[in-house]
């Protein structure tokens, strides 16, 4: 099976997930309590302008044809309107200035986890046993086991009221300012990045420390290789395939913490956009976060299978 | 007598476990010359393969190996440092492993793994240099000489996309680049068919007479020994029970275990590695009898077997015997 196979199952079966959950996004926001119509129109709504508007709406036809509109509707772009949030303009605007800002922090914190990751769960490999291995390990549990609500508000106190580096609240988009952009996200992506930091850490220490015993590691060092090329060459090489492979599925609690981080920090993007329209009950607006999230999963699986299948020759050779 | 290549007196090993060592091989006196290949027999847990990895250092970081003399060439292997070891190891001390699917990188070709092994084996010579400098050539010559003839194939190939007997092959090529003085080989053929066993053995032959070299041949399989070795030593629960020539040893075994191995090779299949043939099990390295190791599991055992235990006695012919049948040495 050659590797050009492979890639084409691979995006094949990313498409074939990304219809099937986008038809159980739209089936569950139908099963949802509530008459959209209603909701649009208020309380004071007459039955008969309630079924005008349905009518107008194709909410009078049934599901799946209403499906298969919606869905041709969004593979052209429009993922409609919003009903209740301000001026009702289309839902493809209010993305494109709130994903970037999402994709920006989901980005800046996974680097900042996988800097950190990398250093503290190879040094703990490397001393295993030692100070440093305790370290690491005991500070890896502790961002594992720390609420991010809570770590965002001690960064805040800390680094935002009384050192005064960061701002406490608010971001500048990438697009107005990129270097505003990283300084006003630093403690945001902070946040975001202690607990993945800390799962990475311990992940790649395991996977490190089980790789050295394996039996073509003694055979290196057996030709007298040099411990440092035996260490990147045969063990570190040979631990990053698991440990991309967990670090693809932990992204799912990346976007959890965003929507709670965004909240915290005042950051106008995607999970603050889900939490508002869910509140106001603006069925089409938390459809297409939905889908755009579904959507950010399924590329970050399928750009992490493909990273796997480039390390790890016998995926696909 | 034959020049000496490595010489071990006393050497023990052990695991350090909550504090306290477990020695798991002990007091073991052995003598591997140029030109010769020494058969290393026991059962699985006997310790034989510790001691072939003890020589090389190739025991994890819990190991600890203490000799009174540790000699190779002339060279005091006790006194060198980590670095000063690793210089040694490939390029005059090599070792060639049990499972070869295993002891390759999984993910480099077998290019990347005879280009590493050429490159580390030009420090040796100015003619190991040279081949480094044309190593693709040198490769396939060498492969073709362990019985690879489309090398420039196999070397375009991962690791699992090979045979177990192709990977053994050029494993023992690797160590073909290195011309070793002293190779190390444990139970190299333990996971190979019959048929591919028996090339591989022969391929062992011709590469220990090409490199006239000293080999110590850890192996179970006493059928294996009698056609490669030319002197065996039984180990048994850490200890050297018997050593000698092979020819005398099959005719006429001394100690009550090696007649039990030999009968149990003789009646069974060689690849299972329980003996029916002797009752009982090995004991672990934290239980060992007072006396005699075998005492517990011998049909001839004696009262004085358990009093201490029986030291190497001389019996002529160049043959050493651990029991109290032939006398208190």
């Amino acid at each position: 099976m050659g590797f050009l196979w492979y890639l084409t199952i691979r995006i094949g079966g990313a498409l074939a997930t990304i219809a099937a959950g986008s038809f159980l996004i739209f089936l569950i926001m139908h099963l949802a309590p509530g008459d959209p119509a209603l909701a649009v129109l208020g309380e004071s709504a007459t039955t008969e302008t309630i079924a005008a508007y349905r009518a107008e709406h194709g909410l009078d036809e049934p599901v799946l044809v209403q499906f298969v509109i919606w869905a041709k509707m969004v593979l052209q772009g429009d993922l409609g309107k919003s009903i209740a949030l301000a001026g009702k303009f289309p839902i493809s605007d209010l993305l494109v200035t709130r994903l970037p800002n999402t994709i920006f922090i989901g980005l800046y914190g996974l680097v900042i986890a996988l800097v950190i990751s990398l250093i503290a769960g190879t040094a703990a490999a490397l001393r295993q046993g030692k100070l440093v291995d305790t370290v690491a390990t005991g500070v890896a549990v502790l961002g594992i086991s720390m609420p991010d609500f809570w770590f965002s508000y001690v960064l805040i106190l800390f680094f935002a009221l009384s050192l005064d580096w960061f701002p406490s609240y608010g971001f500048t988009p990438p697009g107005e300012s990129l270097i505003g952009a990283f300084h006003s996200g630093f403690l945001p992506a902070l946040a975001i990045a202690a607990p993945m930091a800390g799962v990475f850490a311990r992940i790649l220490r395991a996977s490190l420390v089980e790789t050295a015993r394996r039996e073509y590691v003694t055979a290196a060092r057996s030709y007298g290789f040099a411990a440092p090329f035996v260490f990147i060459h045969y063990v570190f090489r040979n631990a990053i395939i698991p440990f991309v492979t967990v670090l693809g599925l932990q992204v799912r609690y990346l976007l959890g913490g965003v929507v709670i981080i965004e909240r915290v920090f005042g950051i106008a993007g995607m999970g603050s956009l889900i939490v508002d329209g869910a509140f106001a009950r603006d069925y089409p607006v938390v459809q297409a976060c939905a889908l755009t999230f579904l959507a950010i999963v399924l590329s970050v699986n399928l750009i992490v299978d493909i990273v796997c299948a480039l390390l790890d020759p016998r995926r696909t050779r | 007598m034959s020049d000496v290549t490595l010489t071990l007196r006393n050497l023990s090993t052990g695991f350090k476990m909550g504090g306290r060592v477990m020695n798991v091989v002990r007091e073991v006196d052995l003598e591997v010359r140029k030109g010769e290949m020494l058969g290393l027999i026991g059962e699985s847990g006997s310790g034989k393969t510790v001691t072939g990895m003890s020589i090389l250092r190739l025991l994890p970081e819990n190991a600890v190996t203490e000799a009174d003399t540790l000699d190779f060439l002339g060279i005091d292997l006790l006194k060198l440092s980590t670095e000063q070891f690793r210089e040694m190891r490939g390029t005059r001390l090599a070792m060639v492993f049990q499972d070869p699917v295993g002891a390759f990188n999984p993910a480099k070709k077998i290019s990347w793994h005879l280009k590493q092994v050429f490159e580390r084996a030009g420090t040796k010579s100015p003619a190991h240099a040279e081949r480094a400098k044309n190593w693709r050539a040198s490769a396939i010559k060498l492969l073709a000489d362990v019985g690879i003839p489309h090398g420039a194939n196999v070397m375009r190939q991962y690791p699992h996309q090979l045979s177990g007997g192709m990977l053994q092959r050029t494993l023992i090529a690797l160590v073909l680049v290195f011309e070793p003085e002293l190779i190390v080989a444990d139970e190299p053929t333990t996971n190979l068919d019959n048929i591919v066993e028996r090339q591989i053995l022969r391929l062992f032959r011709d590469l220990q007479k090409r490199l006239d070299c000293a080999f110590l041949y850890v192996t179970h399989d006493m059928t294996i020994a009698a056609v490669l070795c030319d002197r065996i030593a039984v180990m048994y629960a850490g200890s050297i029970v018997e050593i000698g020539p092979t020819k005398q040893i099959f005719a006429d075994p001394k100690h009550p275990y090696t007649q039990g191995l030999l009968a149990s090779a003789l009646a069974l299949d060689t690849k299972t590695e329980r003996l029916q043939e002797i009752p009982g099990e090995l004991p672990s390295p934290g239980k060992l009898p007072p006396g005699c190791l075998f005492e517990p599991r011998c049909k001839f055992a004696k009262p004085e077997c358990r009093a201490k235990e029986p030291a190497m006695v001389d019996v002529g012919g160049e043959r050493h015997v651990r029991c109290v049948l032939y006398g208190h040495g």
